[in-house]
């Protein structure tokens, strides 16, 4: 029995609306996904355009594993030993590929370790380039990002409650790390914000500021990055509880949206890209419309490129006793920031949440926890989401980096 | 009040980003940035403040003599430098004693001598730090007529880093904070916060008068049996007679040299427990035994090496044959103190320790181990800079109920050892190192280990663990190491302490209570 078939025994639920707001949202009608006629028309995209060449994921069960995408297909080429690789980055020459490994420890001692790959441009295959351990208590790393000029690694370490800066060779490899800061901050939330967690890392339009989540802290924080050092230049506190866990800048620069991990919230805030600042809250949207399920880890934020949609996903109490992830589909109002529920998907079968939603193009990219990866084509038009198709079958992924042509 | 900071650009900078120990910081990447040196407690609350809201990492010094990487090791980090914090007068409110953190050991007994005619009964390294030193369970030649410093502390002022980052001054004692007290009571240093100040209402009247001596064996001669016949008898006798209170005021320390080196010693201080040096019958009573084994008289210059200056070697006129014979000499007590007040290894030296307690004799397999390695000559080592010491403890240590009072756990053994080698080149440091982590594997790794803890002096019926003021990141390759150290019931309570006091781990090194 092959998991295809497995698969395909699945029965998917969808509940689906055209809404102007959000008080309806109740009241619409679970139709099986099965019953419903595809909304998006099939782009059949030109490879290079819009289809990856190769995907990379990151899996606590796998390690990091390699896939040759051919028409659609994805075809599993390598699979790379690699300790809980919760984050994987693309350096900018595309040539480079570093994960960070959520761990508590590294050759005896509380910290953990970033990995440096090089990519086989024939073949998309992953050569370690070197280890690195991250500072002293500095465990359980999630996030990683590369500063646009590919000269430094920047890491979120949530256990640790700190920032390391790594500078990047120009083979790619890791120097050791460079710099170091310490967060602090709490929240009201016993069990997820005793300390300071920092949990995800975006650079802005500009390229110069570095934008942070603490969802330990209720903090979100922009940096600037000078002589492999951060510096912290704003940090504005967020309503005690939400517990900031992902960002996306709107393409206009003007406009952070951040999901709330520990009340299932959209805030989205004005943002001075030139000056770094992040500005007044301009909306708030809880997402939670049924049962939340209140399961730190489980929210993922998706932002499409052309700035109209937001994709948006939390875990709530399905039917009976299973818990799992609700897909929303927001249209996004490029003038006031306000969210405008258009789409939801209900139950990702089998209590299995959604891990990390990775947007392409016109693509949605689902990794489920226990489900492995699918692909959501969506309208360009209207936001809309297509029916679910696996593309791979991976257990516990976490995260992924697409490589086009 | 002042806070003098010196960067790397600061010509003092190479001086004062160095301890006792060489090795430390390995490379000038793993360097601090800045060392902050504080003239008082509030000093080191500010400049502790600065150094959290910039994201820095503080490690801590007093006395620099940490025998691990736990303060120089720190990447761009910050040193606070309390070895200006010493002052010793009275605070009103507080117990009548106090010690401020960089006070040095030999200050601190000077101090509460003249003033008081009191002491501490700390370690014999005169320029160890009392920061370092009290914290993690302090004990000297006098421990086992007066227990280990820990035991005498009343109250301790330190700072913590609360959840959201702000720096609060505590004096923590029985009644307030009485965890935290507890575990500023042995724990060990860099763990909960900054100690700027111990306080004791109460404190050991200082010894009089002290005998010292020593003698020697050569290795030249030296048979399995006689190395045999000498641990065994140093061993019975402190597993035995050495329970008595009346012989609590015998220190001693077998000093087990390299076969390279020439000679094993044993040194001797000793005092009547009334302080006074009337009656050596228990100290001839302990020498003799060792008669049988054919001693050499020690020369001063073996026993000032061979006891790194931890004893004060000189001799009065007008003492016996058999005083000759075990070369020895009567001192004031001060003056011997404070002639030891040495050792410890200078800035240059390079150095690796490690420790174990027994609650028994040694085993004939054990003195067969320690006979091998000693006599091992591992290729491209020279192990002239390597003694296994083994010091006499218990008597008023091992007083039971202190194990729930403090956070020394280690309260049933009558010998504490301390594997420790200085050399001076860095390529030996791997040679060494080695050399060190296969005898240390091997003597516990015998018949008389737990066998579900090979390699170590796991608590059993024999050990009762490590020192964690002679902390070794070796122990770290053992997922159980904190228990090692602290004993299986002591750890999950310092643990909780760890995650109440210092939430964000602002206080952490290779070796601190893992929240």
């Amino acid at each position: 029995m092959t998991w295809h078939r497995l698969w395909n025994r699945r029965t998917f639920l969808q509940r689906l609306g055209y809404l102007s707001g959000l008080g309806v949202v109740g009241s619409h009608t679970a139709w099986s996904f099965a019953k419903v006629q595809p909304l998006v028309r099939d782009m059949h995209p030109m490879r290079g355009e819009t289809e990856p060449l190769f995907a990379y994921v990151g899996s606590w069960d796998h390690g990091i594993q390699v896939f040759a995408v051919e028409d659609r297909r994805w075809r599993l080429t390598q699979t790379i030993a690699s300790n809980q690789p919760s984050a994987l980055a693309l350096h900018p020459t595309r040539r480079f590929i570093y994960a960070v490994n959520e761990i508590h420890e590294y050759q005896n001692l509380p910290t953990s370790t970033v990995e440096a790959y090089g990519i086989d441009a024939h073949d998309g295959h992953l050569v370690l380039l070197n280890r690195q351990p991250l500072s002293l208590s500095a465990v359980a790393p999630r996030y990683l990002a590369v500063s646009p000029d590919g000269s430094s690694l920047v890491v979120a370490v949530h256990g640790g409650g700190a920032y390391n800066v790594l500078p990047i060779r120009t083979d790619g490899s890791l120097e050791s790390v460079s710099g170091i800061m310490k967060e602090v901050g709490s929240g009201p939330d016993q069990e997820h914000q005793k300390a300071a967690h920092p949990q995800m890392l975006l650079f802005d339009t500009t390229q110069r500021h570095l934008l942070s989540a603490d969802l330990g802290s209720d903090r979100l924080n922009v940096f600037t990055l000078a002589e492999n050092q951060l510096i912290a230049m704003h940090r504005s506190t967020t309503i005690p509880g939400r517990g900031p866990r992902s960002l996306a800048l709107h393409p206009s620069g003007r406009m952070l949206y951040v999901m709330n991990e520990l009340n299932a919230s959209i805030s989205c805030f004005g943002y001075d890209a030139a000056s770094g600042q992040i500005l007044d809250q301009l909306q708030h949207q809880p997402l939670q419309t049924g049962a939340f399920s209140k399961n730190a880890g489980t929210t993922a934020m998706a932002m499409h490129s052309s700035g109209n949609f937001l994709y948006t996903s939390c875990a709530h109490s399905g039917a009976g006793s299973s818990a799992n992830s609700r897909i929303m589909a927001w249209r996004m109002d490029a003038a006031t920031g306000k969210l405008n529920l258009i789409q939801e998907l209900d139950s990702w079968m089998n209590s299995s949440y959604v891990e990390n939603m990775i947007p392409s193009h016109n693509t949605l990219f689902v990794l489920s926890q226990a489900e492995g990866i699918f692909r959501l084509n969506l309208d360009p038009m209207n936001g809309l989401l297509d029916h679910a198709v696996p593309v791979a079958k991976v257990s516990a992924p976490k995260s992924m980096v697409l490589q086009y042509l | 009040m002042s806070i003098e900071v010196v960067t790397k650009q600061d010509v003092r900078f190479p001086t004062l980003n160095q301890g006792h120990n060489a090795r430390f910081p390995p490379s000038a990447a793993d360097a601090a940035s800045r060392i902050e040196l504080c003239d008082t407690a509030e000093d080191v609350a500010a400049a502790l403040q600065q150094i959290v809201n910039a994201g820095l990492r503080p490690t801590v010094r007093s006395g620099g003599h940490c025998y691990e990487d736990f303060v120089y090791t720190n990447p761009n980090g910050a040193i606070l430098d309390l070895s200006l914090l010493t002052q010793t007068t009275p605070v009103p409110g507080a117990p009548r004693y106090r010690i401020g953190s960089g006070t040095q050991l030999v200050t601190a007994y000077i101090d509460l001598y003249k003033r008081y005619g009191v002491t501490l009964p700390g370690g014999s390294c005169g320029t160890v730090g009392a920061g370092g030193h009290i914290c993690g369970g302090g004990y000297g030649l006098l421990s086992r007529l007066h227990g280990v410093t820990s035991d005498w502390v009343s109250a301790v002022d330190i700072l913590t880093v609360d959840r959201h980052g702000k720096v609060i001054p505590r004096r923590v004692d029985k009644n307030n904070d009485p965890d935290l007290f507890r575990a500023c009571r042995g724990a060990g240093g860099g763990n909960f916060g900054i100690i700027t100040n111990y306080y004791f209402a109460v404190l050991p009247p200082a010894p009089q008068e002290v005998i010292a001596a020593y003698v020697a064996f050569a290795w030249a001669d030296m048979t399995p049996e006689r190395f045999a016949g000498i641990m065994s008898a140093y061993g019975n006798y402190w597993e035995t007679r050495g329970k008595d209170p009346d012989t609590w005021g015998l220190f001693s320390l077998l000093d087990l040299r390299h076969s390279s080196s020439g000679h094993l010693g044993l040194a001797i201080q000793f005092c009547n427990p009334d302080g006074t040096c009337r009656d050596l019958r228990v100290l001839y009573e302990f020498l003799d035994r060792f008669e049988p084994f054919q001693p050499i008289a020690g020369t001063h210059a073996n026993m000032a090496n061979a006891t790194g200056g931890r004893l004060a070697l000189l001799r009065n006129s007008g003492i016996d044959s058999r005083e000759e014979m075990y070369n020895m000499s009567r001192h004031l007590w001060l003056n011997a103190t404070v002639q030891g007040g040495e050792g410890g290894g200078g800035g240059e030296g390079r150095g690796k320790y490690k420790s174990s307690y027994m609650k028994r004799n040694f085993t004939p397999a054990e003195i067969a181990c320690c006979y091998k390695h000693l006599k091992s000559n591992p290729p491209g080592t020279d192990l002239r800079g390597f003694t296994l010491s083994i010091d006499s403890y218990g008597g008023a240590v091992n007083r039971k109920e202190l194990a729930e009072q403090t956070s020394v756990s280690q309260r049933s053994s009558v010998m504490k050892l301390q594997f420790m080698a200085m050399w001076r080149h860095p390529e030996d440091d791997a040679g060494y190192i080695q050399w060190m982590s296969d005898f240390y594997t091997d003597l516990y790794s015998g018949p008389d280990a737990d066998p579900n803890h090979k390699g170590t002096p796991y608590f059993n019926d024999r050990y009762e663990g490590c020192y964690i003021n002679y902390p070794d990141k070796d122990m770290l390759a053992y997922s159980y190491w904190p228990q090692l150290y602290y004993g299986e019931q002591l750890y999950p309570f310092l643990q909780s302490v760890k995650r109440r006091y210092d939430p964000n781990n602002i206080f952490h090194h290779a070796m601190s209570i893992r929240a």
